[in-house]
């Protein structure tokens, strides 16, 4: 799953920085950082409840 | 005077009257004489000429010689009005130059050259009874008589036996002329006659051919080489005509033979080449034979998936019948095309041509329009899945540029 999350990752930043171009590269990256870490840590969350209840 | 002049005259003719040659007129010392007026007339002389060679010595011997006239009818040459006249007159006395009485050729000598009185320039003098010229004739028609009758022996004999010409003899001209022209007609004659003899023989031994196999050549054509040839040439004809008809014969009973598949066994007790054509006849038969049964196995093969063996006679049929069925190789190219025709999807139509093998054709089309339909799947699940696999891949880029978009907002 690794490998198809770099792909993901890789198309997205390239979408990311065409349509950003005029804005602040580390605020962009930021922000990206950002939807990801609350991204994963909801994922982590769902599979730790998935867990739990199984 | 006158009366003395013609005693003497008349007795000058009595002495000298012998020297008066066939026409009138004396000679001289020379032994000539002038020619008369009435002589030049009649033709008989012209001019100045000689009797007796001429000479002095004739005309002095000429009168040693006289003798009187032995007849009061005594003719001389002036008495004839014409010189053919003289020589009728020599020829019916049957006079000669030595048998010359009346001497009207010379005078009163007994060899003189034969010819009465004096004969015209140009005159043929072999007109003239026992004339050097005539006996001169006489002897070249003899002479030409036996060369001719001689020649004729040797041309006919050479013409008959065919061989070539040879005209060379010796002799007088006159005998050779004749031997030549002799032997020309005896060589036609016998040549024309060895032809017609040749003929004869030819159809003898025809007729003896027609009857026999063995030559035997009759004593009546041995005697000549050509004859035996043309008897023997005769005889072959016939022969070989006889053969030719025998070997028809034979040849269109063996034919019958193979065709019946009888044992093939030619009669007993007739020639080798009779058998030779009945052989030949009978393998014709059979090779006939095997056509008929070939055709039938190669017209079953249009009507026929598999090979299924025949209700024939024989094994041999049936192996014929065999043979020709798997000779047929228009049955590939009818499935071929049959099959081919299916695999397309077109619709069923079997074309003219193979009309006559409906079976195979209907059985191969159909073959190659389950191959179609089986391709037509093939393809349809294969576009289905393109179909989806290129929309996964949409949705997924359409998913990537979502969260960009949410993440770069």
């Amino acid at each position: 799953m690794g490998l198809y999350r770099s792909i993901c990752y890789s198309v997205e930043d390239a979408f990311v920085k065409m349509m950003t171009r005029k804005k602040d590269p580390s605020m962009v990256r930021e922000k990206v950082m950002t939807y990801r870490s609350e991204k994963e840590n909801k994922k982590y969350v769902k599979k730790s409840k998935n867990k739990i209840g199984s | 005077m006158i009366k003395r002049i013609g005693i003497i005259t008349l007795l000058l003719s009595f002495v000298l009257g012998s020297t008066i040659y066939a026409h009138s007129g004396r000679t001289d010392s020379s032994g000539g004489h002038n020619c008369s007026a009435k002589s030049q007339a009649k033709g008989l002389c012209s001019g100045y000429h000689y009797h007796n060679g001429g000479t002095a010595e004739s005309s002095h011997k000429s009168n040693s010689t006289f003798t009187t006239p032995t007849q009061s009818s005594d003719k001389d040459c002036s008495d004839f009005s014409s010189y053919e006249e003289v020589v009728e007159y020599w020829n019916s006395k049957g006079y000669t130059k030595e048998n010359d009485p009346e001497r009207l050729d010379g005078w009163g000598n007994t060899v003189d050259d034969g010819i009465p009185c004096e004969a015209p320039s140009g005159y043929d003098t072999s007109k003239i009874n026992h004339s050097p010229a005539q006996i001169a004739k006489i002897t070249a028609e003899n002479d030409k008589a036996t060369g001719e009758k001689e020649g004729y022996s040797v041309g006919y004999t050479a013409g008959y036996s065919d061989t070539t010409k040879n005209t060379s003899a010796n002799g007088s001209d006159d005998y050779i002329q004749g031997y030549q022209s002799g032997y020309e007609k005896g060589y036609l004659e016998g040549n024309n006659k060895l032809h017609a003899d040749k003929e004869k023989a030819k159809q003898t031994g025809y007729e003896f051919g027609a009857k026999q196999d063995q030559l035997v050549i009759p004593d009546t054509f041995k005697a000549n080489t050509s004859l035996q040839e043309s008897f023997t040439i005769g005889f072959n004809e016939a022969v070989s005509e006889r053969d030719e008809k025998k070997k028809a014969e034979y040849a269109a009973l063996g034919y019958q033979d193979g065709k019946d598949e009888n044992d093939g066994r030619p009669p007993k007790n007739i020639k080798d080449l009779y058998i030779a054509s009945y052989n030949e006849g009978f393998e014709k038969g059979q090779s006939e034979l095997k056509v008929e049964y070939k055709k039938q196995g190669y017209e079953a093969a249009f009507t026929m998936l598999i090979y299924k063996k025949p209700q024939l006679e024989t094994d041999k049929y049936v192996g014929w019948y065999k043979e020709g069925f798997e000779s047929n190789k228009e049955i590939k190219e009818i499935q071929d095309d049959a099959y081919n025709l299916g695999l397309q999807g077109e619709a069923f139509q079997i074309p003219d041509k193979y009309q006559k093998a409906k079976v195979i054709f209907d059985e191969y089309y159909h073959l190659g329009k389950k191959e179609h339909a089986t391709k037509q799947e093939e393809k349809r699940t294969t576009a289905t899945a393109s179909t989806v696999a290129g929309m996964g891949i949409i949705g997924w880029f359409a998913r990537r540029f979502y969260v960009a978009r949410k993440m770069a907002s």
